[in-house]
C-alpha cells in the first residue's frame, strides 16, 4: 500500500541517506512516488517549491519579492524538464512564512514542498532512484526525519500527490501517511471552509491540513493534535508527523496498518516493516505498536 | 551443519537452495536473512532449517513438515496457512502470527502482535511473551496457549478451538461470544507434555481455558445507546 | 367463423390515460359536495425517493468495518451553533411532530416511551404538550406553531429542543387541520377549542410577520431560554434555497426540512399531491445552500418525509443531514395500516382516533416496544451500511459514497450515475 519511515537521533547525524536506505528496503510497498523530510539542519529558513507550469516561475519570484524576503541563495533545477524545483534560503519575518506559503500555493502550477527553518522536504514520482537522481538532496547533519514510498490507491500518481505533505496553517509540520481515509471528502469540505487550499485529490493532504490547523489552535501541541486526528479521521491509517521540535505517530484503532519501533544507541527508528531497520543495524528487535496508539518525542 | 548465505539471494532462489540442502543433508543454517519476506515457504522436505537472524513477512508460510527455527524476530503473518511441521521463533513475531494455521506447532519465545492465530483451523501455537489484542480471533479449531499477558478482546468470536491462558486479567479482557472455563485433566496432561518438550517454565494447573460460546452468540447489538434520562430539561 | 362482427364481443379497453377510476371518483366527490377533498396521511402518488440511490461499499481501495464485531458510533449532537446545551441523542432518528388530537393519548404515550428505550427525542406536534408524553419522553421537542395551541411560558421549561414551525411537507403553505369529529370534550378542553367544529388553524405566526421580525423574535426566545435550548426552524420543502438562507440569517441553530412525502392527520388532497418538492432533492438543495453560506459545519440539518428504513437514513446522512425524523413509519410500527382515514378519526387500531372503544384496544407497552424495536432495527440497518462503506461513525458517510440509479435521481441530486462519474447539470460533491 504505502511504506513509511522515521528516524530520531539524540545528536545531529547524517539523516537523508539513512532515510533513503530505509525506504529502499520497502520499495516494494510503493513504486508510485517517494519522499523524505529532514529536520534540524544547520540552515536558515528554507523554501522548496515544485513548478509544474513554466510561466508560473516569474510569479514565484514576484511573490517572494512582495513579502520583502531577502534571498540569501537560490537554486533552480533544469528548466527543460517537466517539473522544475526551486530551492532558496530566505531571510523573512517568521510571521510572514504562513502568508507567503499560502500565496505561493494559490498560483496554479506552483506547490510548496517545504517552507521552514532547518527543514527540507524532497519528493518525486516513481521509484526512489528517481528522487535521488532528479534532486540535490541536502546531506547535512539533522536531528530527525521522516520518509515515505507511495502506492497510489485513489488519486493520481503525480509528484505533488507524493508525501510528505505540509500545510500553510502550520508550515513547520510535515506528515507521511500509510492507509486510506473513508471520510476524506467531508473533511476536505470542512477544512476548505476554514480556509485550506487543496491542490490534489490525495486524502493525505487532508490529514496535513487537519493536523496543522489543530496545532495552530492548540498552541503547537503535536500529541493533542494526533489524538484529535485519531478521533476525527475514519479509516485505516498510520501517520508519522514531525515539526522541528517534535515527532510523533498515530496508529488506527483497528491496528490494520503496521508501525514498528526500534531503539538502539542514540537512534529511535520507526517503520512499516522490520526489514527497514536492517539498513542501519544488523541485529533488530522491533516492537509493534498497539492499535490506537499515539506517541510523541520532544527533540 | 550446512549453511547458506542469504545476503545476495532472493527468497525464491533461497527456498530452492534450502530444498536441495535438506534433501542432501537433512539440515541447513541460513545466515544474513536481513528480514527478507517469504522465507522457507511451502517447504515439504523433512529436515531442520536454522535461520540466524530476523526475517520479514510470511516466514514459513504454508510449511508442510519441515522444522524451521528463527533466532531473531519475524515479521507479520509468520507461519501463515501452515499445514504441519514446526516453527520456533526465539524473539518476537509481528501481528497475525499463525494466521489460518491448519496443523503443526508454532512456538514463539518472545511476544507477538495483535491477532495471533487469526482464523486458525488446527495445530498449536504457544506464545511465551505477551500476546497482543484480539488474540485467537475467530478461530475454527486448534489450540492457542498464551503464557504471557493477553491483550484486550482475547478470543473474539471464536467458533471452535480453545485458548489456554494463565493471565488473571483475562476474564476482564474477553472478546465476544466466548467464556472462561476451567481446564480439564486431559488438557492439563497435554499442556504438561508440551511444556516439557519445549522446556517452558509453566505449571498447567495455573491455566484456564477460553472456549467459544455455543448459545447466545451474536447477541451483538449494533446500536448501543448510553441513556442519560436525568439530563432532560424537564428535570432541570 | 364469418359474418358480421358482433357488437357484444369486445376487446377490453383498459384506461391508462387520464380518465381512470381515481379521477372519476374525485370528480364525483366534487360534483356531490362542491368542495375540495380532505384526507389523512399525505400524498399517495409516486415520487422519487432515496431508493433511487445506491451506496458504494469498500473493497480493495478501502477497508470495510466488521458488521457485528467492530463498533460504529451513532450518537448525534444537534444544535451546536448557538445553544449552550445542544441536544445529544443516541441515534440520529427523532420522532416527528404529530399532534395529540390527530393521535390518541395512548399513541402519543407509546411514542414517548419508545424514545426512553432508544435515547432519542419526540416532538409534541400542534396539540399542546400532553403530560403523559412529557413524563415518558427521553428528550422533548416543543413546536412553536402559528396557532400556539398549548404553548406558553411553561413550554420553555420542558423543552430540550424548540421547533419554530413555518410549514410541513404534506401541506406547505397551509395551516393545521383537525376535523370536528376528533375534537372531543377532552381535546376541546386541552386545546381551548369548541367541541365538534373543524379546526383550520392560523396560517402565520402572529408575532413575527416575515423574516425581519423573526430575527428579533429569535433574539427574544434566546433570551428567554438563556441561550441554552437549541432552536430549529421547521420548513416544508418548497423554495428550499431561499428559505434555508433566511433561516440561517434569522439565527436558527438548525433546520428541519420536511419533504412532500411527509404525512399528516388531515390535509387537502390537492395540497399533498401538488405542493412542494420531494424529500431527497430538498435535502440536497438545503445542504448545497448551507455550504454556499459556509455554514454547513455550524447549522444542524434534520430531514423528514417518507423515511422508512436504515437505507434512507444512511443516504440522508451521506447527503449531509445530521438526523432524520420519522412520523408515518413510527405509526406503522405501532400497527397503523395507512388506510388514509385519520381525518375522520375512524381508526381500527386506536392510533389516529379519539374514539374510546378504539383506543381501548391499544396496548401502550406493546406499542412502545414495537416502535423502539423499529428504531433499533433501522439504526442497525444504517450502521450496517455505513460499516460496509468503511465508516466507524454514522456521520462519516459522505455524498461521494453514493451513486444514482436513475436519470431523474442524478439530475435531481447531482450525484453521478452508477458506473460512471457523469452528472447531468450541477455536480454535488467531488468527482474524479
Amino acid at each position: 500500500m504505502c511504506g513509511i519511515a522515521g528516524i530520531i537521533n539524540r545528536s545531529k547525524t547524517e539523516m537523508s541517506d539513512k532515510l533513503l536506505e530505509m525506504l529502499l528496503l520497502i520499495q516494494h510497498r510503493g513504486p508510485d512516488a517517494s519522499g523524505i523530510a529532514v529536520y534540524g539542519l544547520d540552515e536558515g529558513i528554507g523554501l522548496r517549491v515544485s513548478i509544474t507550469k513554466k510561466d508560473a516561475f516569474p510569479l514565484l519570484l514576484e511573490l517572494i519579492a512582495k513579502f520583502e524576503a531577502e534571498v540569501v541563495k537560490q537554486e533552480i533545477s533544469d528548466l527543460e524538464k517537466n517539473v522544475v524545483f526551486y530551492e532558496a534560503e530566505l531571510n523573512i519575518a517568521e510571521a510572514d512564512i504562513t502568508k507567503l506559503h499560502e500565496a505561493i500555493n494559490l498560483v496554479d502550477g506552483l506547490y510548496v514542498h517545504s517552507f521552514g527553518r532547518g527543514m527540507k522536504v524532497y519528493k518525486d514520482g516513481g521509484l526512489i532512484n528517481n528522487l535521488i537522481n532528479h534532486q540535490k538532496i541536502d546531506k547535512g547533519l539533522a536531528t530527525h526525519g521522516i520518509g515515505h514510498v507511495r502506492m497510489a490507491t485513489e488519486s493520481a500518481e503525480d509528484i505533488n500527490a507524493a508525501h510528505p505533505f505540509v500545510s500553510p496553517f502550520y508550515p513547520d509540520l510535515s506528515i507521511v501517511h500509510n492507509g486510506q481515509f473513508t471520510n476524506y471528502f467531508n473533511l476536505r469540505r470542512s477544512l476548505e471552509n476554514k480556509g485550506a487550499n487543496f491542490k490534489t485529490l490525495n486524502d493525505s493532504e487532508a490529514a496535513s491540513h487537519l493536523l496543522a490547523y489543530r496545532m495552530l489552535k492548540n498552541g503547537g501541541d503535536l500529541e493533542e493534535a494526533l489524538n484529535y486526528a485519531s478521533e476525527e479521521l475514519d479509516g485505516i491509517f498510520c501517520i508519522i508527523a514531525a515539526t522541528s521540535r517534535q515527532i510523533g505517530f498515530v496508529k488506527d484503532k483497528l491496528g490494520i496498518k503496521p508501525l514498528l519501533l526500534f531503539q538502539k544507541d542514540e537512534m529511535t527508528l520507526l517503520g512499516s516493516e522490520q526489514i527497514e531497520f536492517t539498513a542501519l543495524f544488523s541485529d533488530v528487535y522491533a516492537e509493534e505498536m498497539d492499535p490506537g496508539e499515539v506517541r510523541v518525542w520532544n527533540i | 551443519m550446512e549453511y547458506l548465505d542469504a545476503s545476495n539471494l532472493t527468497s525464491e532462489d533461497l527456498n530452492a537452495l534450502i530444498i536441495e540442502k535438506l534433501k542432501a543433508y537433512g539440515e541447513v543454517a541460513l545466515e544474513n536473512p536481513h528480514s527478507m519476506h517469504n522465507l522457507a515457504i511451502g517447504l515439504k522436505e523433512q529436515g531442520k532449517i536454522m535461520v540466524k537472524g530476523s526475517t520479514g513477512f510470511f516466514t514459513g508460510g504454508f510449511l508442510e513438515g519441515s522444522t524451521l527455527t528463527v533466532e531473531g524476530n519475524t515479521g507479520w503473518y509468520t507461519g501463515d496457512n501452515m499445514m504441519s511441521g514446526e516453527i520456533i521463533v526465539t524473539k518476537n513475531t509481528g501481528c497475525n502470527a499463525g494466521v489460518y494455521l491448519n496443523g503443526g506447532t508454532m512456538v514463539i519465545y518472545g511476544g507477538t502482535g495483535s491477532r495471533v492465530g487469526y482464523a486458525m483451523k488446527g495445530g498449536t501455537i504457544i506464545v511465551c511473551g505477551p500476546a497482543g489484542r484480539w488474540a485467537g480471533q475467530m478461530t475454527f479449531g486448534g489450540k492457542l496457549i498464551l503464557l504471557g499477558s493477553v491483550g484486550k478482546q482475547v478470543g473474539e468470536s471464536m467458533y471452535k478451538g480453545v485458548i489456554y491462558t494463565q493471565d488473571q486479567a483475562a476474564k476482564d479482557n474477553l472478546g465476544g461470544n466466548v467464556y472462561l472455563d476451567s481446564i480439564s485433566e486431559a488438557e492439563i496432561k497435554e499442556l504438561k507434555e508440551l511444556f516439557e518438550k519445549y522446556e517452558l517454565n509453566a505449571d498447567p494447573q495455573n491455566f484456564s481455558a477460553i472456549r467459544p460460546a455455543t448459545t447466545g452468540r451474536h447477541t451483538y447489538v449494533l446500536f448501543k445507546p448510553e441513556l442519560k434520562p436525568e439530563l432532560a430539561k424537564k428535570y432541570g | 367463423m364469418s359474418g358480421e362482427i358482433k357488437q357484444e364481443i369486445q376487446p377490453k379497453d383498459v384506461q391508462h390515460g387520464v380518465w381512470n377510476q381515481e379521477t372519476l371518483s374525485e370528480i364525483d366527490y366534487k360534483a356531490r359536495y362542491g368542495k375540495h377533498r380532505i384526507r389523512g396521511c399525505g400524498a399517495t402518488r409516486y415520487m422519487p425517493t432515496f431508493d433511487d440511490l445506491m451506496i458504494l461499499p469498500s473493497q480493495l481501495s478501502r477497508m470495510s468495518i466488521d458488521t457485528y464485531r467492530e463498533p460504529c458510533e451513532t450518537r448525534t449532537v444537534l444544535g451546536k451553533r448557538f445553544a449552550k446545551k445542544p441536544l445529544v441523542i443516541e441515534t440520529p432518528i427523532m420522532i416527528a411532530g404529530m399532534s395529540y388530537g390527530a393521535l390518541s393519548k395512548e399513541a402519543k404515550t407509546a411514542l414517548a416511551k419508545a424514545t426512553a428505550l432508544t435515547g432519542t427525542v419526540i416532538s409534541n406536534g400542534e396539540g399542546g404538550l400532553l403530560p403523559e408524553e412529557r413524563d415518558n419522553s427521553y428528550r422533548q421537542s416543543i413546536q412553536i406553531l402559528p396557532s400556539r395551541i398549548g404553548f406558553n411560558s411553561r413550554s420553555f421549561e420542558a423543552a430540550d429542543m424548540l421547533e419554530f414551525l413555518i410549514g410541513i411537507g404534506a401541506k406547505p403553505g397551509l395551516s393545521g387541520h383537525l376535523m370536528g369529529s376528533k375534537i372531543t370534550e377532552e381535546i376541546g378542553a386541552f386545546r381551548q377549542l369548541p367541541v365538534g367544529i373543524d379546526l383550520h388553524s392560523q396560517p402565520r405566526h402572529g408575532d413575527s410577520f416575515g423574516a425581519d421580525d423573526m430575527v428579533v423574535k429569535m433574539q427574544q426566545i434566546r433570551e428567554l431560554t438563556n441561550w441554552e435550548t437549541p432552536i430549529f426552524i421547521k420548513l416544508a420543502a418548497g423554495r428550499v434555497r431561499d428559505d434555508v438562507k433566511i433561516a440561517v440569517k434569522v439565527g436558527a441553530d438548525g433546520i428541519i426540512i420536511d419533504g412532500a412525502q411527509g404525512g399528516t392527520g388531515a390535509a387537502p388532497v390537492m395540497a399533498t399531491n401538488h405542493l412542494g418538492i420531494p424529500t431527497m432533492p430538498a435535502l440536497v438543495q438545503a445542504v448545497k445552500t448551507l455550504e454556499e453560506m459556509g455554514m454547513k459545519d455550524e447549522v444542524s440539518l434534520i430531514v423528514s418525509g417518507g423515511i422508512k428504513d436504515g437505507a434512507d437514513i444512511a443516504k440522508a446522512l451521506a447527503i449531509g443531514a445530521d438526523a432524520v425524523a420519522i412520523g408515518t413509519s413510527a405509526m406503522v410500527a405501532m400497527g397503523c395500516r395507512v388506510c388514509l382515514r385519520c381525518h375522520t378519526g375512524v381508526c381500527g387500531f386506536g392510533i389516529g382516533t379519539q374514539d374510546e372503544a378504539s383506543r381501548a384496544k391499544f396496548d401502550i407497552e406493546a406499542a412502545a416496544e414495537k416502535v423502539a424495536n423499529y428504531i433499533k432495527a433501522i439504526t442497525n440497518e444504517a450502521v450496517l451500511l455505513a460499516k460496509s462503506a468503511g465508516k466507524t461513525k454514522l456521520r462519516n458517510l459522505e455524498r461521494e459514497d453514493l451513486r444514482s440509479l436513475t436519470l431523474e435521481a442524478c439530475a435531481m441530486t447531482g450525484i453521478p450515475i452508477v458506473g460512471t462519474d457523469y452528472v447531468f447539470g450541477e455536480r454535488f460533491g467531488f468527482g474524479d
